[in-house]
């Protein structure tokens, strides 16, 4: 049996990597794509917590947030095209009508 | 407690170092006779026309939004279709239906509004 | 299946806005492009049907014992506290909606869409505060944050609307992101995502467990709760996590700012009081400093920035971020508990009256395209336009917390908390920031009433007749909430109460 932990320090370094990319890369796509990583980080470790307890709780949550994610994928992509049809890019250096 | 893992990790190296040792070998023994015809991407007559990192028709997204929420709603379904059967009855069809029925509403929605609509 | 037709019968006002959204959304279909200006009208009822049966429930309970139940097990709570909160959004809706019906059709701006997304988004915001789950609290959030980011773009004609929404949704999936992991966290060291039990039945709650297992030091635990904290004060707008504040509401098309500023914020402090107050009530003396770092933070700087603002409609943005933090000092009154709640509530709906009021005077002012929104636009106003200059002038001195007005009392009973509760720094510090904001307000009634122009530079002002209702509405609320208090602070204590352990 693999211990618990070991799935948590997968997840931590996983949402860990999320935030990195979402701090470093300036590519409004990009950015997007860390944030569904760090979701995704999450719902490793609510499926090991759920294992952990014993009950389904924690993978009734995984389907959530995947629902979530997906409204959220729609909601972004638009978002991000209606900014492209503006500036013709999506880098968020770029759309800076307004100061930051 | 890892050791149930052990043949994994062997077939994980086997199978690595297999490939990797194929690809040296013929790289080494293989006869390389770089012509005009033989270097050019993919040797099937037909020249590469353009980059490859075209801009793709803004319809695409429309459809593959409505795909990515349409197919990942499915998901919620699942735990449904697992317990109806045992435990759900009546009330968890009734439920579920109307769930779709919801699905139903924006589908007809999306297609009222022109999303579907290629042209 | 335990769940009844009673169980629903307590969600009537959450459902009537939500049947109301989906009628304004097929509606939209089958109207012909002409006719659609009838939707903020149609969209008008089923919010005025929620306020009505949820101002009943309230007067209902006025007088006897508050009445809770629990809905879908203990997802849900039906209390005074979420009733209160409902009318805070409701007006707030209402308000936004009136603000809307002439800006939507001059904007040239998708009416279906616009309307339902707004009921979207208060329905977010009702079960946010109803939610005692922390399931139930990340969906209500995100239901809430998907129609904002939307409505925050709706403008698509315009460039800084859409670079508005960006920000906004690439901060806020950001912000969610912490929040979900937070709620992983706090369940991977509890075993439940439910945050309290008010009728004390269930003893496996997160606030039961951390006293049964004593885990009070637990690092997932406390990991969790920071990452909560983190999710929820980016939609309260709280330092250091306000960056996207005032370019979300500078670009947001105005109405839509407006019904932003108060409700989403309210909601926030909603879900956040019930987080803190309900489920993390044991580990107060762990996250109160915490808050009171956040709120001087919050206080200084929201303060500090307001003032260099030129633009009328990015200094109401920087100032919103001051008043999160005034709010912020009822939420770290913990020992006060007893007054601390009904104070945030009460303070929620006064800025709601006021806020809103001031961003309608902005849509009065100003003209197509979001012009006329500078300071020098306001020159002279009161001798043009008397009426319009009176109304932004009550709204400016409320919201500089001056005597007979709302924002005065909701930061008196604030005060109030802080001090019982012995956080006699937190009461200076809000006390200055109020002296330093009379700077920014009064600057606006300054040049209003003490600056003249040339009659050729004379600008005409919208007289809709729906901004004269909804300004006229908010100015009255300020007044009357300001001058005959004791029933709205009554109902806003009970609704307090009710957060409370039983027996308090």
């Amino acid at each position: 049996m693999v211990p618990t932990v070991a799935y948590l320090a997968v997840s931590a370094v996983l949402f860990t990597l999320g935030v990195v990319g979402v701090l470093v890369r300036r590519n409004a796509l990009i950015i997007f794509m860390s944030i569904e990583l760090m979701l995704n980080a999450v719902n490793v470790s609510l499926v090991s917590f759920a294992r952990q307890h014993g009950h389904a709780t924690g993978q009734v949550f995984v389907l959530l947030i995947l629902a979530v994610a997906a409204a959220e994928v729609a909601v972004g992509l638009a978002i991000i095209l209606s900014v492209f049809r503006h500036r013709d890019t999506v880098d968020v250096d770029h759309v800076n009508l307004m100061k930051w | 407690m890892l050791k149930e893992y052990f043949p994994i990790l062997l077939m994980l190296v086997l199978a690595i170092g297999f490939g990797v040792t194929m690809i040296f070998l013929s790289s080494l023994a293989g006869r390389k006779t770089a012509t005009a015809t033989k270097t050019a991407p993919y040797e099937c007559g037909s020249l590469p026309v353009g980059s490859a990192r075209l801009r793709f028709d803004v319809k695409f997204y429309v459809v593959a939004i409505l795909f990515i929420l349409f197919d990942v709603e499915a998901v919620l379904l699942w735990p449904w279709a697992v317990l109806q059967a045992q435990q759900l009855k009546l009330t968890g069809l009734v439920e579920a239906a109307v769930f779709v029925g919801i699905l139903l509403l924006g589908y007809l929605y999306a297609l009222r509004k022109g999303a579907l609509e290629w042209e | 299946m335990t769940t009844t037709w009673r169980e629903l019968g307590y969600l009537t006002p959450e459902l009537v806005v939500l049947l109301g959204a989906a009628a304004v959304l097929l509606l939209d279909l089958f109207l012909p492009r002409g006719r659609r200006r009838v939707l903020g009208g149609v969209a008008l009822v089923p919010l005025g049907v929620a306020l009505g049966w949820v101002l009943r429930a309230l007067w209902a309970q006025s007088g006897g014992p508050s009445q809770l139940h629990k809905v879908f097990g203990a997802l849900l709570l039906r209390d005074p506290y979420s009733l209160g909160f409902d009318v805070v959004f409701l007006v707030a809706a209402i308000l936004g909606v009136l603000l809307s019906l002439r800006y939507v059709e001059r904007e040239a701006l998708p009416a279906g869409e616009y309307y339902a997304l707004t009921l979207f988004a208060v329905f977010g915001m009702m079960m946010m505060a109803m939610s005692a789950e922390l399931i139930t609290l990340f969906i209500s959030y995100e239901i809430l944050s998907l129609a904002v980011y939307v409505l925050a773009g709706i403008a698509r004609g315009r460039a800084v609307s859409a670079e508005a929404s960006l920000k906004y949704f690439l901060l806020g999936a950001f912000a969610s992101g912490f929040l979900v992991y937070g709620i992983a966290l706090v369940y991977g060291a509890t075993g439940t995502t439910v945050l309290y039990d008010p009728l004390g039945q269930s003893a496996s709650t997160i606030s039961g467990l951390i006293l049964e297992r004593g885990l009070f030091g637990n690092a997932l635990l406390l990991a969790g709760l920071a990452l909560l904290v983190v999710g929820i004060a980016f939609k309260a707008a709280i330092v250091p996590f306000h960056a996207w504040v005032p370019d979300v509401y500078e670009g947001a098309p105005l109405p839509v700012t407006a019904f932003m500023s108060a409700g989403v914020k309210a909601a926030a402090f909603a879900a956040f009081a019930r987080l803190l107050f309900g489920g993390f009530r044991n580990l107060g003396e762990v996250w109160q400093p915490v808050l009171w770092v956040l709120a001087v933070l919050t206080m200084v700087l929201g303060n500090a920035a307001a003032i260099r603002q030129q633009n009328v409609k990015r200094m109401l943005a920087y100032s919103s971020i001051a008043h999160a933090g005034y709010l912020l000092v009822a939420l770290a009154a913990y020992t006060a508990r007893d007054v601390a709640i009904g104070s945030v509530l009460y303070y929620a709906l006064t800025y709601t009256a006021m806020g809103v009021g001031a961003f309608a005077i902005l849509l009065v002012v100003g003209q197509e395209g979001e012009a006329n929104q500078e300071l020098s636009d306001y020159r002279g106003l009161a001798s043009r336009h008397p009426w319009a200059a009176a109304a932004m002038g009550l709204f400016m001195i409320s919201l500089a917390g001056f005597p007979l007005t709302a924002g005065f009392l909701g930061k008196f009973y604030i005060l109030n908390a802080a001090l019982r509760a012995d956080l006699d720094g937190l009461a200076v510090v809000l006390g200055l920031a109020s002296v330093v904001s009379w700077y920014y307000y009064l600057r606006v009634v300054w040049f209003m009433y003490m600056t003249e122009v040339p009659k050729a530079a004379v600008r005409p002002i919208s007289r809709a007749t729906s901004l004269g209702v909804a300004v006229a509405v908010a100015a009255l609320l300020v007044i009357a909430l300001g001058v005959f208090p004791s029933t709205a602070l009554a109902v806003a204590q009970m609704a307090g109460h009710t957060l409370l352990p039983l027996g308090y």
